[in-house]
């Protein structure tokens, strides 16, 4: 699905170059589960930002599905990103002024999908994600967990093959965290591929491959033996 | 989609009410002010526009090099140009005859407006009729034509035509017509209209505005050459007649000014009942019209500029949920249009709550829906658009040209690019409400000027009274010795024309020389000097008891001896250039403002004849003016005993010539105050921001131990320095456009450097004032809830 080819980002500053990304080859297969970690500074949001499509490479080649996106105009970048990738924040990121069901919505708009099926959308999410008794509240009315839940569901919206998450659980407590991460294996299993970024050795149970990235450079790709060691077991 | 928008829109509103309270208020006082002067613009353009000919129809005036304008011409004129120029259809004189009597059963009443005119007049001015034939309606010496207002106070609802009635002391006069000039503007503001009762075959006597009716192929420009040819030949051939030698001042040029042009540029030809038309207020007016809306413009779109910069976390959320750069643009814009549309709303509401006073000081009839001023919604509406296009527009591109990555970071600065536009802006509105500033303390100066300059003659306490018969003034001076027992009454004296009024020049020429002078002239009897208290500088004044007073003595001011070249004027030999023998110059007064401080003071001649005193003046020294007055109408019984006695004060008369001139200071002085207003409300929202983005700053800085005086100096200094510069663009802006103004007048009080500097201090007062109330707020705060926040 996902093709990465001495990808390299640096920043030029006073004549100095600082590398952020150097030389990344991976490759992201459909319906993986991949946890980024690493040291702060490490890489690790940009290279989930350039694989969102938000951030571009300064050197190297990236295949999405057999598409050069290193190529691509930012219009078909953007036609191409709002199809297929969905995105969880750490800060959540919602928009104020709308309710849980418009924040929800807003994708789709951009989506041009019909006003009438937006709306089942809307209520399929809420139900499946049991907001619906929040639908009509403004972010600020709720818990940080429930804010969080609201990003999820708006990033699958416009139901993306894949889904980018930053550190998804970074801003709130355990138990808030860990509803989180059930809901995104959940996801998984029902199909999404899904990239998170993490420094919890616990989040990255959840997934089915680790990457350990260090000033830039991939250090470690582990493949998980079961794709989750802790947690419940998922149904069927 | 723009359902979604528009819901944003909303709700940002609600959510920031201060903010949008700004914004809309803003927008919506500078929106009001336009819509206010565009109806006074459009109605001062609408004069006569309604006249089917009007592209066919001229007034002439004569025309000199040094650029003065007289449009009063010849009896003779009328008909020589259609006699003589085959394109030229049709001529009528038109001459003010001031008020005169009208008497119907026993119904008296003065009508104020009445012209005297030739048959033709309604062939070239083609006045609607309400009732009888335009095209005969003047054929008989006695027929009358009519307002349709002045028939409804005569005859009520009875048919006005043929109904006879007493007009200016004579009977058998007949209605023939009755006009309806209702809704419809015209600088033709008679209610009555006759034939003229004499007419004098010369060129040499200017008494009467004629208008012409020309082809529909005449060549205006070539036709004012011929007609100036032509007459220069006539005129001089008429001088011949009279042995004298034209100069220079007797051959102008003849030239044609359409009559829809007659109204706005009624003060530069002479005219003297100018319907008060100025072409340069209006270019004042739309000048700061176009300076009210810019402000408010600027305003607007500074405060959104600032606002879109906070909204950089939305930009973000909306590209990574798939917006594309197009869509985002399309929302900041439909919001900002959103706005601007709520604004005009207000502004509508605003302009008609507003437009009783604007109609006030304007003394402008003035109405939103009244003469299809509806029309001009769809400008204002595009206006508004456009306004709100451009300010969407700008803060749009540039925040929607963030990638979400660096949008999605907090606390990310604006761009550089942002805040030197934001700068500029604000620059430009200190520019202006310093300019306005100026302007506004000019205008006020030379009211104060004009109410305390010595005119050198007094008007204070001087009653006055115009006759209706010719010979009316002999009674007064007959029943002088009655008058003044009166008690109140210190002197009285008939005179033909008073301080305020139009004068009439006369050709004078000097004994032994060749040069001519065209002095005023002003016939009074000897009581004048008391009454207005003059001062003889030389020889003596009119005295009642020296036989030649009457007939060929004067007294002249210091203007005439100065300005004709005579170094001893008690003396010399002087006549009018019709008179036949010489006569001389008694004495000398000292120069009195008798044309008001917004003209030079001319050569007058003060002579005794009988001629035209048309105005009895009385000064008053009483505590019971009723009393007084009563006294005087029970005695003016018997002057005229058919006309009820009218009077008025010479002073309020007086000041009346300024009234133009006082409205328009007025209009100026409400919307500069509007204007500086909205500039006001732009700087407290714009410091608000300044205060807010630096709030961490701020933090930071008390942490490290800044004192509060010491932040708020810090916050000031910027703007200080924004008005220093903007006060160096602003100063020769201001002294241009207040000279530009006082060239209205002929005495001027002058821009002084302090009026200039007092403008800056106090714009600079006022903004350091907002600047430190909002910043003060921010400096007290605790730093740790400002470091807190993130």
């Amino acid at each position: 699905m996902i093709s990465l080819r001495h990808l390299e980002r640096y920043y030029k500053a006073g004549g100095r170059t600082t590398w952020v990304l150097r030389d990344i080859h991976l490759e992201i297969a459909r319906g993986e589960f991949v946890t980024i970690m690493g040291p702060s500074g490490a890489g690790k949001t940009t290279l989930l930002n350039i694989i969102g499509m938000l951030d571009q490479p300064d050197g190297g080649e990236y295949y999405f599905e057999e598409e050069p996106v290193h190529m691509m105009s930012e219009k078909r970048r953007t036609a191409l990103h709002r199809t297929t990738i969905g995105f969880v924040f750490q800060a959540y990121h919602l928009i104020d002024e709308l309710t849980v069901a418009e924040n929800i919505e807003t994708p789709l708009i951009y989506q041009k999908v019909k006003r009438r099926s937006r709306a089942a959308i809307v209520a399929d999410l809420l139900d499946k994600f049991n907001i619906v008794a929040k639908k009509d509240l403004f972010p600020h009315q709720l818990s940080g967990g429930q804010q969080q839940l609201v990003g999820v569901a708006r990033a699958m919206a416009g139901r993306p093959k894949l889904l980018l998450a930053d550190e998804p659980t970074g801003n709130l407590h355990s138990a808030q965290g860990e509803m989180i991460m059930g809901l995104l294996s959940e996801l998984h299993d029902e199909g999404t591929t899904i990239i998170q970024v993490t420094h919890s050795e616990k989040n990255a149970t959840y997934g089915t491959r680790t990457i350990q990235l260090v000033d830039g450079f991939i250090q470690s790709d582990t493949q998980l033996p079961s794709g989750r060691v802790a947690g419940p077991v998922a149904n069927g | 989609m723009l359902r979604n928008y528009f819901k944003v829109a909303w709700r940002n509103i609600m959510a920031h009410r201060a903010y949008a309270t700004i914004n809309i208020l803003g927008l919506s006082l500078g929106l009001a002010v336009v819509i206010l002067i565009a109806l006074y613009i459009r109605h001062e353009t609408r004069y006569d526009k309604w006249l089917p000919d009007k592209e066919q129809v001229y007034r002439v005036y004569r025309h000199w090099n040094d650029g003065s304008n007289t449009v009063w011409t010849p009896s003779l004129l009328a008909q020589t140009l259609v006699t003589e120029f085959p394109e030229v259809e049709a001529a009528t004189g038109l001459g003010p005859y001031g008020e005169a009597l009208v008497d119907f059963a026993g119904k008296k009443l003065y009508v104020e407006q009445v012209a005297h005119v030739d048959t033709t007049f309604f062939d070239v001015l083609q006045v609607p009729f309400w009732r009888g034939d335009p095209a005969t309606a003047l054929n008989g010496p006695n027929d009358l034509v009519i307002s349709r207002t002045l028939a409804q106070q005569l005859f009520g609802d009875e048919d006005p035509i043929g109904k006879v009635i007493r007009y200016d002391n004579e009977d058998g006069f007949v209605i023939r017509g009755v006009f309806d000039l209702t809704d419809r503007l015209t600088h033709l503001h008679y209610d009555l209209y006759t034939r003229f009762t004499w007419y004098a075959p010369s060129f040499t006597g200017n008494n009467r505005a004629t208008y012409i009716k020309t082809n529909p192929q005449a060549d205006i420009a070539a036709l004012e050459k011929k007609i100036t040819s032509r007459l220069q030949q006539m005129i001089k051939q008429e001088y011949a007649d009279m042995q004298y030698t034209p100069t220079a001042d007797d051959l102008a040029r003849w030239q044609l000014q359409r009559v829809d042009e007659v109204h706005l540029r009624a003060s530069d030809y002479g005219w003297l009942e100018g319907s008060g038309g100025n072409v340069r207020h209006i270019a004042t007016m739309a000048v700061i019209a176009l300076m009210v809306l810019l402000v408010a413009i600027v305003n607007y779109i500074n405060l959104a500029t600032s606002k879109a910069i906070q909204r950089r976390r939305e930009v973000g959320i909306r590209k990574v949920s798939g917006a594309y750069r197009s869509q985002l643009i399309t929302q900041f814009v439909s919001e900002a249009v959103l706005q601007a549309m709520l604004a005009l709303i207000l502004a509508l509401t605003l302009a008609q709550l507003l437009l009783p006073v604007f109609a006030q000081i304007t003394a402008r009839d003035l109405s939103l829906f009244a003469h299809g001023n509806a029309v001009l919604i769809f400008p204002v509406i595009a206006l508004t658009i456009l306004t709100g296009v451009i300010a969407g527009y700008y803060p749009a591109i540039t925040v929607s040209s963030y990638s979400p990555v660096k949008a999605l970071k907090t606390r990310a600065q604006p761009r550089r690019r942002f805040v030197t536009l934001r700068t500029f802006l604000v620059s430009a509105q200190l520019v202006v409400s310093i300019a306005l500033l100026v302007v506004m303390a000019t205008v006020f100066r030379q009211v104060r000027y004009m109410e305390q300059h010595d005119l050198q003659f007094s008007p204070d306490q001087v009653l006055v009274i115009p006759c209706n018969a010719s010979q009316s003034h002999r009674t007064v001076e007959r029943l002088r010795p009655s008058f003044e027992q009166i008690p109140g009454v210190q002197t009285v004296s008939t005179a033909s024309r008073l301080p305020g009024m139009q004068f009439p020049d006369w050709g004078m020429v000097f004994e032994g020389r060749t040069d001519r002078g065209n002095p005023h002239v002003l016939f009074a009897d000897h009581t004048l000097m008391e009454t207005l208290d003059l001062e003889l500088v030389a020889g003596r004044f009119l005295s009642s008891n020296i036989a030649g007073d009457t007939i060929d003595h004067y007294v002249v001011n210091e203007q005439y001896a100065q300005q004709f070249g005579l170094e001893d004027p008690v003396g010399a030999k002087v006549k009018f250039t019709s008179d036949t023998t010489y006569g001389e110059i008694v004495g000398v007064v000292r120069d009195f403002h008798y044309r008001g401080l917004s003209r030079e003071i001319q050569p007058l001649v003060i002579g005794g004849r009988h001629t035209n005193r048309w105005y009895a003046a009385m000064k008053l020294s009483t505590s019971d003016l009723p009393r007084t007055i009563g006294e005087i109408r029970n005695l003016w019984a018997s002057v005229e005993p058919e006309h009820p006695m009218r009077y008025s004060f010479l002073d309020e008369d007086f000041n009346a010539q300024y009234a133009e001139q006082e409205r328009f200071g007025r209009t100026l002085l409400y919307t500069s105050l509007m204007t500086i207003f909205i500039a006001l409300l732009g700087m407290i929202g714009l410091t608000a921001f300044t205060v807010q983005r630096r709030t961490k700053e701020i933090g930071i800085r008390k942490v490290l131990g800044a004192s509060v005086a010491g932040i708020v100096r810090m916050l000031s200094r910027e703007f200080v320095v924004l008005v220093l510069a903007a006060f160096v663009v602003a100063a020769p802006l201001a002294w241009y456009l207040s000279t530009l103004w006082l060239q209205d007048f002929a005495f001027r009080s002058g821009i002084p450097w302090w009026v200039l500097a007092g403008a800056g201090l106090s714009v600079l007062f006022i903004v350091v004032l907002t600047v430190s109330i909002q910043s003060l707020s921010a400096a007290i705060a605790h730093p740790v809830d400002a470091l807190r926040n993130e």
